[in-house]
């Protein structure tokens, strides 16, 4: 039986760091899309792109922890789909970790959904994690590419990883 | 090599209806992950459930945290007779389930799952949940709670069986 887990494409960060990751060209063989990805930065949102689309088209619900204290925010009207987090480049080997989940991203009659889960581990008081809901607010277009950034200046540091896979239902 | 992530079933609504039922499902597996995507209709906003094995008894029981607006909170549901996992809304809505060790005959059956939602009054849950019950899982039914609402067509559902070695 053929697999319904397979890896379409994956990034390892060079030496001097790299501030974007671009998937494209993402085939339309699969139900849905996972990321999976492992990173080290200045601590920052992890920013999800889709086809180019930076217009205010992106809702999101996010609820985190950060060791104390629990609490979740609605935001409206981003330019991006703040996706998640990244790791804290503030001790060393300690990478940061998130899976994304995109619902139907080939579907062209109804609004993208995106689920993600982050921790942001460092050897001090506060470390973190996000649970978020996202949906790209465009109906017509099916995802071909995924750019993924941070939200402030700064690279993800080398050897972060990037792991997209396509999921199918077939 | 081997194949560890496969396709057991799937199911895309037609028309409106309130329960989609896997039988007859293979113990082959290890563990089992659902995919639920789906929009309510326009009559309310329902409780998204399992129910495992036809079983209709107060057998389940789940524990949630969630992200809800601008609040966090924490609930519990015990005694109940389906397994309650989120509420899916008139926003698109996700439901990612992961029911381990399914098909063992000793122990209770727990499930992991979280739900995704942009909706204000809803957001994100995480479950943990259990299926009070030492029987294999030969059967899955995603279902709403009675009285309310029905998920509309397009509406999917998808098991996956991840094998052992």
């Amino acid at each position: 039986m053929a697999t319904a887990f397979e890896r379409i494409a994956s990034h390892t960060v060079s030496s001097g760091g790299s501030s974007l990751v671009t998937f494209s060209s993402i085939p339309s063989t699969y139900t849905d899309l996972m990321l999976k990805i492992s990173t080290k930065t200045s601590f920052d949102w992890l920013l999800l792109e889709f086809n180019d689309s930076a217009g205010t088209n992106y809702k999101q619900q996010n609820f985190r922890g950060d060791g104390t204290s629990v609490s979740a925010q609605n935001q409206i009207n981003q330019s991006a789909a703040y996706a998640t987090i990244t790791g804290q480049n503030v001790t060393t080997s300690v990478f940061g970790n998130a899976e994304i989940y995109i619902y139907q991203y080939k579907q062209t009659s109804f609004k993208k959904l995106v689920g993600a889960e982050g921790i942001s581990e460092a050897n001090q008081t506060a470390a973190y994690q996000y649970l978020t809901s996202t949906e790209w607010q465009v109906t017509n277009e099916a995802i071909n590419k995924i750019d993924i950034s941070k939200s402030n200046a700064g690279n993800f540091d080398e050897y972060s990883t990037f792991y997209l896979y396509g999921i199918s239902n077939a | 090599m081997p194949t560890t992530y496969e396709k057991i079933a799937s199911y895309t609504a037609s028309s409106t209806q309130t329960e989609i039922t896997f039988s007859s499902i293979s113990g082959a597996y290890t563990d089992i992950v659902l995919v639920f995507e789906g929009i309510t209709s326009s009559s309310g906003d329902l409780d998204i459930a399992l129910r495992f094995n036809s079983d209709s008894g107060n057998n389940y029981s789940s524990t949630f945290i969630r992200g809800v607006g601008g609040t966090a909170n924490s609930g519990r549901y015990t005694t109940q007779d389906l397994l309650r996992l989120g509420v899916i809304t008139q926003e698109r809505t996700g439901l990612r389930a992961h029911i381990q060790n399914y098909s063992n005959t000793t122990t209770y059956k727990p499930v992991l799952a979280k739900e995704d939602s942009i909706d204000s009054d809803y957001g994100n849950w995480l479950n943990i949940g259990m299926w009070q019950n030492t029987s294999a899982i030969t059967s899955i039914t995603t279902r709403n709670q009675p009285g309310y609402g029905s998920l509309l067509a397009g509406s999917s559902v998808t098991i996956y069986g991840i094998l052992k070695a």
